[in-house]
């Protein structure tokens, strides 16, 4: 029987040998960032640190509440050979309600290859945020894990007479990534 | 004109609005006397229908789109007369069209929504103001805001509104009479039991089916917390249950921004416990014996900030719960519009999820791999999604006035929805009638290069099924069939009800919802509906075609004058 397990367990460690995990930290690559004129945003690549804010002074209509909230984000690159998939590391996030933690992973060749979010609010939260990939990547093809925080664009608050909020006076939020690993 | 909504002094018109009003009315003046009718009565007829999709491919006709009846005629220029022959500006159904209005709306103006729920009154008046006015009354000897004509302003928003308008008024052959928040249910503005009697007492004149009910539903009402239960959500459940089969409910409307305890926080995410929640149940009550498949229906857009949760209005969330879901089916109310500019798909780098509006519903699918990209057959070049569904309620109002973004709005949405996964809604009764929404789909026509960059040979006229094939032309369609396609007609005929647009009419919908058109349209052919609005319409199908009760009227104040008399007289609150 000792024999048995230990052949299982040399098996599992050349079955993790084939596709070791890759942890890879800060310094990141700048990945996208944007809003409008209420917004702003800042992604630092070597500390790892998103922070986006916005101040809700956008006048508002009975219906409508448009614009581009505030968007900011990193990402990192690897081969995506072999790859199933990404777990992505964060610590010391706050952010109110309305503000998501947003993960976008995408191959070179095949698009869109993994999603994770993790919705408000927090306060010094850390965590991780675990994705399998939709299906496997395609061979030779680079692998983009894009991660931030993004909100959407609110109005100024109480816009109507009844006197109720509705989108929050801002959006705020603060989060440090600090490790992407695929498996 | 623009008008107000009686809650800010109305926008100057634009340089365009102006010029259209300008052409309209020298148009107007011109044909009325031809026809040797008053102005008041010619603006009732089709013909005058005519002259405003005229004058608004004259200002906004450009470099994407234009409107025009005849798909293969050059733009109406200026020193052409208006198309007043056209049939498009009628009521009768044009060859292969079935219309399938997925969001109508009326509300029970006897309800106890109204002692319960005032704010949602205050809000429904200013916003359904543009529509149907404030109460009658007298100001210097002339009637003013006379609006559906009730007394009871609420009235006006109806039962008996929503069936002289969608029915009698437009060319709709089914409408589905969705639902709006809140439970419980006795305090919502469209309670089931009026809402079944309405459905009941339309089908029961009809003896046909054209009209199906919604339900709301909400998984956060007694919210007390993250990673808690809400209080009344087991009961709220239970009542979900009980009602999905006893009232044939056909979907469950939900609005993520409606909060609780007040409606303007702790909305909830699809992908958050809440959300998966709701939705788990509503595939549990639909796998009961006899029960309907599935069908969840979400308000996405729209903020309707300062009296709902309008965060939560994002369509971010709907791409991971369709993925998560792929045996329930998806209504994307709005398709996430929010009154923005409507131009091409910015792309992935620049289109934030979180955002309301169109390209954020866009973005959600495609960081999930589930947009109509996705699912290309063999052989062809388009796709549809699985399960998601792109409703135009308000979105298709708040575009047709602009050639070019209504053909931006529906070529995004055909390359990355599917041109099987669009459905038209009107938000009517809240705009009055359907019926200009209609009207301007049935002319909207893609230019070359919108044709070019969407990948939309014939436009709206191609094959919803491949629209590399005109729908228009027999020769699509010869007797060795398509290659790549099941069940491609081998008659050599055209074949008008597989156009997008005839799709997006009614088809789509009525496939999502197990209608078969074809044998609707024979039954309503000849049903007490079809009756009374032929004996109701004079001139029928001739540019003469008249709605002699037809107010066409756009109620809400529209100058800074007329503002500050509406607050002065008519504002009750």
């Amino acid at each position: 029987m000792r024999r048995v397990l230990t052949a299982l367990a040399a098996l599992g460690a050349v079955v993790v040998m084939a596709v070791p995990a890759q942890a890879g930290g800060p310094p990141f690559q700048a990945g996208p960032k944007h809003g409008d004129e209420y917004t702003s945003t800042s992604a630092d690549p070597n500390s790892g640190t998103v922070q986006i804010f916005a101040l809700n002074a956008r006048q508002p209509s009975a219906v409508h509440c448009a614009g581009d909230g505030p968007y900011a984000t990193l990402q990192s690159t690897q081969p995506a050979d072999g790859v199933r998939s990404v777990s992505v590391a964060y610590k010391d996030g706050s952010w109110i309600d309305t503000v998501v933690l947003n993960i976008d992973i995408f191959g070179s060749k095949s698009g869109a290859l993994g999603h994770g979010a993790v919705t408000g609010g927090k306060m010094g939260s850390s965590g991780t945020v675990n994705m399998t990939l939709f299906s496997p990547p395609q061979p030779g093809e680079t692998l983009t894990t894009r991660f931030g925080l993004q909100a959407h664009p609110g109005c100024v608050p109480g816009a109507q007479p009844v006197g109720l909020n509705g989108s929050r006076p801002f959006e705020a939020g603060r989060v440090t990534f600090v490790s992407v690993t695929t498996g | 004109m623009p008008a107000s909504n009686g809650e800010f002094i109305p926008k100057e018109p634009s340089q365009n609005q102006l010029r259209i009003m300008a052409l309209q009315n020298s148009k107007i003046e011109e044909l009325r006397r031809k026809f040797g009718m008053s102005r008041r009565d010619f603006v009732r007829t089709a013909a005058a229908f005519s002259v405003g999709v005229w004058a608004v491919n004259e200002v906004t006709g450009g470099r994407w789109g234009h409107y025009g009846f005849n798909p293969t005629a050059a733009p109406i220029g200026p020193s052409d007369a208006c198309d007043l022959e056209n049939p498009g500006s009628q009521l009768a159904n044009l060859p292969g069209e079935f219309i399938l209005d997925t969001q109508g709306h009326c509300l029970d103006s006897a309800g106890k929504w109204r002692i319960a729920q005032p704010d949602f009154e205050y809000f429904l008046s200013i916003w359904t103001t543009p529509a149907w006015g404030g109460p009658p009354g007298i100001t210097d000897g002339k009637p003013h805001w006379m609006g559906g004509g009730e007394v009871d302003k609420m009235e006006n928003l109806g039962r008996t509104m929503f069936f002289r308008e969608s029915f009698l008024n437009s060319s709709a052959d089914v409408v589905l009479l969705t639902a709006l928040p809140n439970l419980p249910d006795e305090t919502n503005i469209t309670p089931m039991k009026f809402a079944t009697e309405t459905r009941d007492m339309i089908n029961g004149i009809t003896h046909s089916e054209r009209c199906l009910i919604h339900a709301f539903t909400q998984p956060n009402r007694g919210y007390m917390g993250a990673g808690q239960v809400p209080t009344h959500q087991v009961e709220d459940y239970e009542w979900m249950t009980k009602t999905n089969q006893a009232a044939d409910v056909r979907g469950w409307k939900m609005y993520c921004g409606w909060g609780d305890p007040i409606p303007t926080v702790n909305g909830w995410w699809f992908d958050d416990e809440l959300g998966m929640s709701l939705v788990n149940h509503v595939r549990k009550i639909s796998q009961m014996p006899g029960a309907r498949p599935p069908v969840v229906c979400t308000h996405k857009g729209l903020a309707f900030n300062g009296t709902f949760d309008s965060a939560h209005f994002s369509p971010r969330d709907m791409g991971p719960i369709g993925r998560q879901f792929p045996d329930i089916t998806f209504y994307c109310y709005h398709s996430g519009y929010d009154g923005e500019y409507m131009a091409a798909y910015p792309g992935d780098d620049v289109a934030n999820s979180s955002n309301r509006g169109v390209d954020a519903f866009i973005k959600s699918l495609r960081e999930n791999a589930w947009d109509a990209t996705r699912f290309v057959p063999p052989g062809l070049q388009h796709g549809n999604t699985v399960n998601m569904y792109a409703e135009l309620g308000t979105t298709w109002w708040g575009n047709m006035g602009d050639a070019n973004q209504a053909t931006h709005l529906l070529g995004k949405l055909i390359t990355y929805v599917g041109p099987r996964r669009i459905v038209l809604g009107t938000d009517c009764i809240w705009y009055g009638s359907p019926q200009p929404q209609f009207v301007m789909l049935r002319a909207l026509q893609f230019s070359e290069e919108a044709k070019e960059f969407y990948n939309l040979p014939y436009g709206l006229d191609g094959d919803r099924w491949d629209p590399n094939k005109n729908a228009l032309s027999g020769a699509s369609y010869p007797s060795t069939g398509h290659p790549n396609v099941d069940g491609w007609p081998r008659d050599g005929r055209a074949h008008p009800e597989r156009t997008i647009r005839n799709g997006i009419f009614g088809r789509n919908a009525a496939e999502a919802y197990g209608i078969d058109p074809d044998a609707t349209r024979g039954a309503i052919s000849c049903d007490q509906v079809q009756k009374m609005r032929d004996a109701y319409v004079l001139n029928p199908m001739t540019p003469r075609e008249q709605m002699p009760l037809r107010s066409n009227l756009i109620a809400g104040p529209r100058t800074r004058r007329e503002f500050f008399n509406f607050v002065k007289t008519d504002y009750p609150w």
